[in-house]
């Protein structure tokens, strides 16, 4: 059974500017025991997807329409009780910059137990504290005891993220939304702190949901993945399964634009910007920057097609193919061009 | 091979007075730089890694006295430059340029693009008259890829990879021997980044420039770097060829860098990952011999009471008593 | 003969130097070559579809322009004045109206020959402490002349202390607040002076100018300039205290750049929006401080008149003749009041970087 479930999500702003569709018909199945990324880059509507489900949406924006059902509870409209009651308990969230989410007056260890006893009113303040230290143990702060008393910016860092973990991982949650957990971070903790959640996600079973721009992190993370582009899902699938055959020629130019330490080839540039939220493009949102574009591309946006099992692109080198898969129209060794639509059309009456 | 050095550093410090809460100053001091001694080719690109809280970006502003050095020696061109007085400073500075991390916080918002890149030229009063510098400053955007209509547009009306590019046309504006780029893509996007680092190259190629690289992305420094200087906490750990470092780290702390990037390979797992464990200690009270001691898993007596000196060692010079094999 | 245009096309765009954004490096997934080389092995990293991917018949560079364009026609966006003012008006109903209402307030004082019904200084009494009625729609004094050609009149007084004094202190504030903000040796001289200025109550600082230098408008503006800099030095200080932090101005400094311009072309533009705002506080301040000095006596001396003066001598007639003091009250509260509601709203206008 999926553990959370978002259908067709769609997140809206009305700015004076216009109306951003910040994201925009976005669907995410995680189930349990499973670490899913979302990657994309600044401002694709990733981010905006966790806080539609955490219901942290500020005006001007809200949730249009769509649903969220996380373990069969439609969380667009349980009551706010009900809601304080799943968030931080059965949901919760670390974020990039674990300074910001701290409170800079009270002692990291006090944060942490407040976090425990909101949700267990019945827990004695010893027992409490009792199992802040062994949560701080669990995530690896050293002198766990000694840190309980300290404030956030005696802390490092990394020690930081680690608190913000302690205190996400207080009442086992079943999901935990990481938002950027290790941007702000050096790269020897990054991995520290990646090694460390995926322990704590092995032995407790919960769903991650890992929401980064970083495919390094999403390629040892994660188990699933999406990208994301301008508030759509452009393409989806196992990690294993993505990696080895990119369909999307977003995806497959992020992968060409990062620097890699095995070659020193120039790197592929994904020609020009991520489109403004306020002028989308008519047709498919990477239209411009594409490198396969088509007239059709401009006109009107593909659909999610499955290429292979469990295995979605959003474009139309593949719902052409899908449909031409039965006429077997397109000659597999024939000029490159020939598979675009006005030659297919030639091919078709030359036959 | 002999190169011509650019810019040389000798025994190179930077100590920060720490202030306590009530402004009284303390006598104990951050030490962002230690006794660094470096030199700059021509014509190369020079890598500086380390994580952050390293000094790496101390290291670049001192070494072109944007912050003034406590002590050490600095040559640009063979000449001593530690001394000059600001005024003859102009003469280098018009050499050198900088290129900054945060493309939002570094161009001046209330001005427009044309102002932006013609600051250094009236600065240094190269062109006269409205026309010429509108010509020049075109020329430059359409060098780095913005298209010449927009010079009357402001800073905040275009994204961050078109700022840094503008940043760049302004450093290139004084057509500088040497640019310090300060972090410059680590604020960007995937794929604004490649768009940017392939700009720097080509740049380089077509001008003769000379970059210092500092960043704290290993992977951009292999891609963009001929040599690599790996620092930790205001000292170096390893400089050599980017290639020689990086196939064969002999710093254990540039091993662990290495192998700490997430690979985007899916099958090279990370729990077989062997991790630097610890955190930065700090710099104000930086620990005693090698300063990677605390953290080092190799670390004996030697290391924790002398300090290392500089050998070379396959190519590359190495600060470290017990080098990997 | 469809494949080799194409591949010409590729190749001309791979040596279009300057149109950088459009080189295609190492593109092995679309030429031929690539294709080939696809179909044998498959690469690791390219994708298996894209590789015998479909080549663009289409003049896509056109499109994709035709595109940018709307796109950056939309977001054009005006930052003179008038634009600003434009903004504020759609944006800010309060800001907007106080706008219209100082506007004709200004008009009123300026053209106070043609639109006061009365000579401010013709003493009739005949009609002294007259109500407001149609002939004197806001009433008389106790000596019979018409309140409302007082106002307009008196409101010269109140608006040139208003503006003058307000101007020149705000010139030595932000000359001594970048010049302590920036230059550290002089930060602490500067706010000592600062300092002491604002530790005596400020009237009681202008009493004393004005007593030593006699009473008279032009000494008003000496004395209120005196004890205004110092707050709008303290602001310009904090202010450039944060700017030199910023980027630009290391990146500045790094070019080279000099001290004083460095001032002057990136700090003191960038403290602007909020000297507006302090500019239109500093105004009813200035206005308020003459009704209090002219309500004490050191103030305007009459034949000349001020707001202040005006509400000063009606005090003795408060109960009796409640209007005496009502009108001239209700000028300065209105001006004071729509200076501040402009000051806000264009605050917020001005700072386009700021929304973003």
């Amino acid at each position: 059974m999926s553990l959370l479930e978002i259908k067709n999500l769609e997140t809206s702003f009305f700015t004076h500017e216009g109306v951003v569709r910040a994201v925009d018909d976005v669907t995410i199945v995680i189930d349990e025991n499973e670490r899913v990324g979302i990657v994309g880059e600044s401002g694709c509507g990733k981010s905006m997807t966790a806080m539609s489900l955490m219901g942290l949406i500020k005006k001007p924006g809200r949730v249009v329409s769509g649903s969220i059902t996380f373990n069969g509870k439609d969380m667009l409209a349980v009551s706010q009780r009900e809601k304080s009651k799943i968030l931080g308990n059965e949901i919760s969230m670390i974020f990039q910059e674990p300074m910001t989410s701290l409170n800079p007056v009270i002692t990291v260890g006090k944060q942490v137990k407040e976090a425990i006893t909101f949700h267990q009113k019945d827990i004695s303040a010893e027992e409490a504290k009792r199992r802040v230290i062994q949560l701080f143990e669990e995530v690896g702060i050293p002198d766990a005891a000694k840190r309980y008393s300290a404030y956030p910016h005696q802390l490092s860092g990394g020690l930081r993220q680690r608190v913000m973990i302690a205190m996400a991982m207080a009442c086992r949650p079943k999901l935990l939304i990481a938002d950027e957990p290790t941007t702000a971070l050096d790269v020897t903790i990054e991995a520290q702190i990646l090694q460390l959640m995926k322990k704590l996600q092995d032995e407790t079973g919960m769903s991650v949901m890992m929401i980064t721009h970083n495919l390094g992190v999403v390629a040892q993370f994660c188990t699933r993945m999406y990208v994301m582009y301008a508030g759509r899902i452009m393409e989806s699938g196992t990690v294993s399964e993505v990696f080895k055959n990119i369909a999307h020629p977003y995806t497959d130019g992020l992968m060409r634009s990062i620097p890699k330490l095995e070659s020193r080839e120039r790197l592929y540039n994904i020609k020009g910007l991520v489109p403004n939220m306020l002028d989308l493009p008519k047709g498919c949102r990477f239209c411009q920057r594409c490198e396969y574009s088509k007239a059709r591309c401009f006109e009107e946006e593909p659909e999610l097609t499955e290429t292979a099992p469990g295995h979605f692109v959003r474009c139309f080198l593949y719902t052409d193919r899908a449909d031409q898969e039965g006429k077997s129209a397109c000659p597999e060794n024939g000029g490159s061009a020939a598979c675009s639509p006005n030659t297919q059309a030639e091919g078709g009456t030359g036959r | 091979m002999s190169r011509e050095i650019l810019l040389e550093a000798q025994h190179l410090t930077k100590e920060f007075p720490v202030k306590s809460a009530m402004g009284v100053k303390k006598k104990s001091r951050v030490h962002a730089v230690s006794d660094v001694s470096l030199a700059i080719y021509k014509g190369e690109t020079l890598g500086l890694v380390g994580e952050s809280g390293c000094g790496k970006s101390t290291l670049g502003r001192v070494l072109i006295r944007l912050i003034e050095p406590t002590s050490g020696k600095l040559f640009f061109e063979g000449q001593s430059i530690e001394n000059l007085k600001e005024k003859d400073m102009r003469a280098v500075r018009r050499k050198v340029q900088m290129i900054f991390q945060d493309p939002y916080s570094s161009l001046d918002p209330r001005m427009k693009v044309r102002d932006l890149i013609a600051e250094p030229l009236e600065t240094h009063h190269v062109y006269h008259g409205r026309e010429e510098t509108t010509r020049r400053v075109q020329e430059l955007m359409d060098l780095v890829g913005i298209r010449p209509e927009l010079i009357d547009r402001y800073p905040h009306q275009f994204s961050g990879g078109q700022r840094q590019r503008i940043g760049i046309a302004r450093a290139l504006a004084l057509k500088p021997e040497l640019i310090i780029c300060d972090e410059p893509v680590s604020a960007l996007d995937v794929s604004i980044q490649s768009q940017i680092l392939n700009l720097l190259k080509d740049l380089q190629q077509e001008m003769n420039l000379t970059y210092l690289f500092i960043s704290h992305d290993l992977s951009v420094v292999h891609y963009i770097a001929d040599r690599i200087c790996v620092m930790f906490l205001g000292k170096i750990c390893e400089i050599g060829d980017t290639d020689v470092v990086y196939e064969r780290p002999l710093h254990p702390y540039t091993k662990f860098l290495l192998s700490a990037i997430p690979k985007t390979d899916p099958d090279q797992p990370m729990e077989s990952k062997e991790l630097l464990p610890g955190e930065l200690p700090s710099p104000v009270d930086p620990p005693a011999g090698c300063r990677f001691h605390t953290r080092c898993p190799y670390a004996d007596e030697t290391c924790r009471t002398r300090e290392p000196e500089g050998r070379m060692l396959d190519g590359r010079q190495v600060f470290c008593h017990h080098p990997l094999r | 003969m469809e494949a080799n245009r194409t591949k010409k096309e590729l190749q001309e765009r791979g040596k279009n130097k300057p149109d950088r954004e459009n080189a295609v490096p190492n593109g092995i997934s679309i030429t031929e070559a690539g294709r080939k080389a696809a179909e044998q092995k498959e690469p690791q990293r390219t994708p298996r579809r894209l590789a015998d991917a479909a080549v663009p018949v289409f003049d896509r560079k056109a499109a994709i322009k035709a595109m940018e364009e709307a796109a950056l026609s939309r977001r054009e966006e005006n930052d003179s004045f008038l634009s600003v003012c434009k903004r504020m008006f759609r944006n800010n109903k309060v800001a907007a109206a106080s706008g219209v209402i100082l506007v004709i307030y200004v008009l009123m004082i300026l053209f106070a020959d043609v639109i006061a019904p009365y000579d401010p200084a013709v003493v009739n009494l005949m009609e002294r402490l007259q109500p407001p009625s149609m002939a004197h729609i806001c009433g008389t004094d106790e000596l019979g002349r018409d309140i409302f050609s007082r106002i307009l009149y008196g409101g010269r007084v109140s608006l040139l202390v208003g503006l003058v004094p307000t101007s020149i202190s705000m010139v030595i504030g932000i000359i001594m607040g970048l010049l302590s903000g920036y230059i550290r040796g002089l930060d602490a001289l500067i706010m000592r002076l600062a300092d002491i200025v604002l530790a005596f109550p400020s009237i009681v600082l202008a009493m004393v100018v004005m007593y030593t230098l006699g009473a008279s408008t032009f000494n008003i503006f000496i004395a209120l300039s005196i004890i205004g800099w110092a707050g709008t030095a303290r602001i310009v200080r904090s202010q450039t205290l944060s700017l030199r932090e910023m980027g630009f101005v290391e990146a500045a400094r790094s070019m080279g750049v000099s001290r004083t311009k460095i001032m002057a072309r990136h700090i003191l533009p960038n403290c602007l929006p909020s000297l507006i705002v302090l500019f239109t506080l500093n105004i009813p301040d200035a206005i308020l401080s003459e009704s209090n000095l002219s309500f004490l006596g050191v103030g305007a001396q009459p034949p000349d008149t001020s707001w202040g003066l005006m509400v000063s001598q009606a005090k003795g007639f408060a109960i009796s003749s409640p209007w005496m003091m009502l009108f001239p009250s209700l000028a300065i509260l209105i001006m004071v009041l729509s200076l501040n509601f402009l000051g806000d709203g264009l605050r917020d206008e001005i700072d386009p970087h700021l929304k973003k």
